[in-house]
């Protein structure tokens, strides 16, 4: 359910959150974006595709790890974003600003 | 924590606020939500009512909760009752947070994701009612 997983493509890193990326879930994205920086990454793609559900808890930790990338001179997209997320980003006006790709690649490309 | 799912009926459930609450709770509103025949209208009520619950787990840690859940043709309703402290509302809707903001959105999308969502205060118990109508018969 809270499983979060991380690969390498190029030089984008890209994170896979669980099916449910709530209250419980959220502190350990927000780490983990955290510590990626401070290794040395600044560039993520977020794959939501398994994630079938998203809070405001979250939605704020996207935001918090888009922030964290941007200040390490980097930045972060969200990718392949199933109905529910994507409503949460629509109903809070934040899909603009957290915009999703269609596809991790396509994401990936250009980053 | 105990979940009662009866068809017609309600489900019902009580526990404890912290985050252990959170995925038994998750899955008891799921399952209750999907007797409803538009998955749109189910999606948007599951939102809200885990965010009602997500803010009793974030601040009324420890509270006493009960939660019962009525899917019927017409709407699905909610109504959550814990023994917390009266919880603080944010003045604004979600247009009167920054964008940068990492938290303080919850009651804003339960609100926006419901046609009514209501507080009330019964001694010393909270009392959360949420109503969203059925819009479409299916997605």
């Amino acid at each position: 359910m809270s499983d979060l997983s991380v690969e390498t493509t190029g030089d984008v890193r890209v994170i896979r959150p669980g099916a449910r990326l709530n209250l419980v879930a959220a502190p350990r994205l927000r780490e983990l974006v955290t510590k990626e920086v401070a290794s040395g990454h600044r560039r993520f793609v977020v794959d939501l595709g398994a994630t079938e559900f998203m809070d405001s808890s979250g939605l704020g930790a996207l935001i918090a790890a888009l922030k964290t990338a941007r200040q390490a001179g980097g930045d972060l997209r969200i990718a392949a974003t199933p109905e529910q997320p994507r409503m949460v980003l629509q109903l809070t006006n934040l899909d603009s600003v957290l915009h999703s790709y269609g596809t991790v690649d396509e994401a990936v490309r250009g980053i | 924590m105990a979940s009662d799912p009866r068809p017609g009926e309600g489900t019902f459930l009580n526990g404890v606020a912290g985050p252990a609450a959170v995925e038994r709770v998750h899955d008891a509103v799921a399952g209750a939500a999907r007797a409803c025949p538009s998955a749109a209208d189910a999606m948007a009520f599951e939102t809200a009512v885990m965010e009602v619950i997500g803010n009793l787990v974030e601040h009324a840690v420890g509270a006493a909760f009960t939660l019962e859940v009525r899917v019927g043709p017409e709407s699905l309703e909610a109504v959550v009752e814990d023994d917390g402290e009266p919880p603080l509302l944010p003045p604004g809707g979600l247009d009167a947070i920054p964008v940068w903001a990492e938290s303080g959105r919850g009651l804003g999308i339960a609100r926006a994701a419901l046609d009514e969502l209501r507080l009330e205060r019964r001694g010393d118990r909270n009392r959360w009612v949420m109503r969203r109508e059925v819009r479409a018969s299916s997605t």
